[in-house]
């Protein structure tokens, strides 16, 4: 069940309909934890039994972890977790793309070994929820949290349907005690969550899937033939998509959980006015980034272990992550190469420090371009099939090449909407969508409200996936 | 946000009106879950008619007014613009599938060398057996707004709307819309009869000037393969009829110089076990003006609809 449909506007209207109901607060969140059930059983219900493997092993795990002295107890413990989790992923999501590599690999010595096509079905969402619920059991081993008392609750933090298949990565220190205290949206959360909902469907719908998509998927699609107009419409527009697509799931998601009273933290702050690597992932897909960050950059010694080390540590943080996002090489590459960026950046910023020429606004803004140049150039390799594809686009991007694919109305709308997405972002870099909000008058919001809604409603394309269930 | 709603359905409803005044009707935009839908539901009836074919029998066979006429249920399984032998095959191999079947065949599809692996049909038969759950649910209520609000019509997305006033196109109703059972109720008096005619001819004389037609070995295999699907269904309890829907004028024309019926349909006819029924042989399938020279207006759609049933009943085929 994805947000851009009629079935989950039913699916919430019911799932309201019953939480608004005077039943204990207990009642209410097995409510919301087994309507998550029903939600994710949706795309394909014997998955649901993966959920309950993740969410099982972790809990058992954490409650071992605490209830231990034993520090090769503990790490028992965590292994059990970490294999678990992994293991599911690496069977689910790598399973394939390992068993490509190793024949490729073979192949390449001169090996015959040629396997039957593995035909393994991704579970939506198995990349966040898997990474959510083993934070859960890192945290207990670190001493940051101690298991929480309440199974269904623990339950609930791993399946609940807004961040489920596609995050926010929640922590659960940031989530387990808002399951305390009953909660109700009060009727400011709930109007704020309905127009966050709102926004973030006419990012998805409109803006990421009507007008970037069909460029996109033309140009990635022929690279072979692409101009070099072609090549940056299609770049340009992917970019832009992909910001949309994901920043418009993230906003439903929030906004969603907002209509129950729970608050989910935020996952994009403007990133493509980010100045700087660093910077960015600092703004997009924040909760993958600060995970990373927190149980893979800080566990293999972060900047702790000298200079070097840090490098590494940033470069391996940066693949892993890279390879989180699908199981390809493209994605490896693409990960390899911000890793590459952050650790140009952060060996500049040694050697410049704290110069006043980096706080001038003009300079900072060709930062800014630099970065989002850089940024969208890399999102070749994310997006492209394979290598060959990658090369031809970027050939065509810089080499020139008349134009042959898409139609000068559909570049210069492309060229617009992204432009307008950079200067929104520049404009609003150093605010959030609340305070801006906050500060616009009662009938523009209206307006705007009611504009999306008329758009929404009159749209009638066919539903598209969001991009990152595929991860 | 309240204020906000009621505003948006003043204006959501004014659209609606305001396009109702115009002449336009709910119509469904057609893919392949709706499609799927359609099929599933033909499935453990052994009271179902699946209609089998192109836009032949879309626009010329009314669902409801065959099930009224011969009972059971009525299922539009026909892709426009495809070749319905692989659907047909489809339900052969099926064993979920125990009803009957009406499959209106163009001489075209019946004679001519065909690779179907990259059309319609091929993508919407793999599709139909990995639909999700949730895109059923959503096949359901996206058919239902479809079928009763005419600002879900294709044709009025704002996009569209957008690139047809820019291009100071007039925005017309269509002249066949889709109803939620398939059915598509064609109006010719909306549409300049004369190009649309002229356009289907020229498209008709490309499509047959490109065909490679069978040889007669290669015919007589086809026909066995077809007789195989047919001895499946058969063998299920169903029936299988054949019916070559009506064509007029120069596209007649066309077809029986590529496809001369002597040659190929007389032949089917012969070998294979199913019933045929070819138009030109029954005085109540042969006084039909076919608008475009190959589809009917709905008038003449009900028409033939009785008197196929009629025909069907009278011949005792897929009624006791």
């Amino acid at each position: 069940m994805i947000f851009n449909s009629l079935t989950f506007i039913v699916f919430l209207a019911a799932v309201h309909c019953i939480y608004a109901l005077p039943l204990s607060w207990e009642k209410r969140k097995v409510h919301l934890w087994l309507s998550s059930y029903i939600f994710y059983a949706a795309w394909n219900p014997p998955f649901v039994v993966l959920l309950w493997i993740s969410t099982c092993i972790d809990w058992f795990a954490g409650r071992k972890i605490a209830a231990t002295d034993y520090r090769a107890k503990k790490r028992l413990f965590l292994l059990l977790s970490l294999a678990t989790n992994l293991g599911l992923l690496g069977y689910f999501k790598y399973g394939g793309f390992l068993l490509e590599t190793f024949t490729a690999i073979l192949q390449n010595f001169g090996g015959e070994y040629q396997p039957p096509a593995p035909n393994i079905i991704l579970p939506v969402g198995i990349s966040f929820y898997t990474f959510q619920s083993l934070s859960y059991s890192l945290d207990i081993y670190r001493g940051k949290l101690q298991p929480w008392s309440k199974f269904h609750d623990f339950a609930f933090f791993v399946t609940f349907f807004p961040q489920l298949v596609a995050g926010p990565i929640v922590r659960a220190v940031d989530f387990l005690p808002q399951c305390l205290t009953p909660r109700r949206a009060t009727p400011r959360q709930m109007g704020w969550g309905m127009a966050l909902l709102l926004l973030g469907l006419f990012e998805k719908v409109i803006l990421a899937d009507t007008i970037m998509a069909p460029v996109a998927d033309h140009v990635y699609g022929n690279s072979a033939v692409a101009g070099t107009v072609d090549a940056w419409s299609g770049v340009l527009a992917f970019s832009a998509q992909i910001f949309f697509d994901f920043s418009g799931y993230s906003l439903c998601a929030i906004g969603v959980a907002m209509t129950f009273g729970f608050v989910l933290p935020d996952n994009f702050r403007f990133p493509y006015a980010a100045v700087g690597f660093s910077d960015f992932w600092q703004r997009w897909h924040i909760s993958l980034s600060t995970w990373l960050r927190d149980y893979l950059y800080i566990s293999m010694g972060g900047n702790r272990k000298g200079e070097l080390r840090t490098y590494i540590n940033l470069m391996l943080t940066m693949l892993l992550g890279g390879l989180w996002h699908g199981a390809a090489w493209t994605y490896v590459v693409w990960g390899g190469l911000h890793g590459l960026y952050l650790a140009v950046e952060r060996y500049l910023s040694t050697m410049v420090g704290d110069s006043a020429i980096l706080k001038n606004s003009v300079v900072r803004l060709g930062l800014g371009l630099v970065t989002f140049f850089l940024v969208t150039i890399t999102y070749v390799f994310f997006r492209a099939r394979q290598f060959g594809d990658a090369f031809e686009l970027l050939g065509a991007m810089f080499f020139w090449r008349p134009a042959e694919l898409v139609e000068a109305g559909d570049t210069l709308q492309v060229f617009v909407v992204t432009a307008a997405l950079l200067a929104g972002h520049g404009l609003l870099r150093n605010t959030s969508l609340e305070y801006v909000a906050s500060k616009t008058p009662v009938v523009v919001r209206i307006a705007v409200v009611v504009a999306a809604l008329l758009t929404l409603s009159l749209h009638t394309g066919g539903e598209r996936a969001f991009i990152y269930f595929q991860f | 946000m309240l204020l906000a709603g009621c505003v948006f359905f003043s204006i959501l409803g004014g659209w609606e009106i305001i396009w109702r005044y115009q002449g336009f009707s709910p119509s469904i935009t057609d893919d392949w879950p709706i499609w799927s839908q359609i099929r599933r539901q033909a499935n453990g009836d052994a009271d179902a008619v699946a209609l089998v074919g192109a836009s032949r029998i879309m626009l010329g066979l009314d669902p409801r007014i065959l099930q009224d006429e011969i009972g059971g249920s009525a299922h539009m399984l026909a892709i426009d613009g495809s070749n319905p032998l692989p659907v047909l095959a489809e339900l052969g191999r099926d064993p979920d599938f125990i009803g009957s079947v009406i499959c209106s065949i163009a001489p075209l599809w019946l004679a001519a060398e065909v690779d179907s692996s990259g059309d319609r049909t091929a993508k919407w038969l793999r599709k139909y057996g990995t639909q999700p759950l949730s895109s059923r649910l959503e096949t359901r209520l996206a058919l239902q707004v479809q079928a009763h609000l005419v600002f879900r019509n294709g044709g009025l997305a704002p996009e569209k709307l957008w690139r047809k006033w820019s291009q100071g196109r007039p925005v017309k109703p269509p002249y066949a819309p889709m109803r939620a059972d398939r059915y598509r109720r064609a109006d010719y008096s909306l549409v300049d009869l004369h190009s649309l005619r002229a356009s289907r001819v020229e498209r008709t004389r490309e499509l047959h000037d490109k065909a490679v037609i069978l040889q007669r070995q290669d015919f007589l295999q086809r026909v066995a393969d077809i007789e195989h699907s047919v001895e499946q269904i058969q063998q299920r309890g169903g029936a299988v009829v054949f019916v070559r829907f009506p064509s007029c004028g120069a596209v007649r024309r066309i077809e029986e110089e590529t496809v001369p019926r002597r040659r190929y349909w007389d032949v089917f006819a012969d070998e294979i076990s199913a019933n045929t029924l070819h138009f030109a042989d029954y005085a109540g399938l042969d006084t039909f003006d076919c608008m475009d020279g190959s589809h009917l207006n709905y008038d003449d759609a009900v028409r033939f609809t009785r008197n196929l049933a009629a025909l069907l009943k009278q011949k005792k085929i897929l009624t006791d």
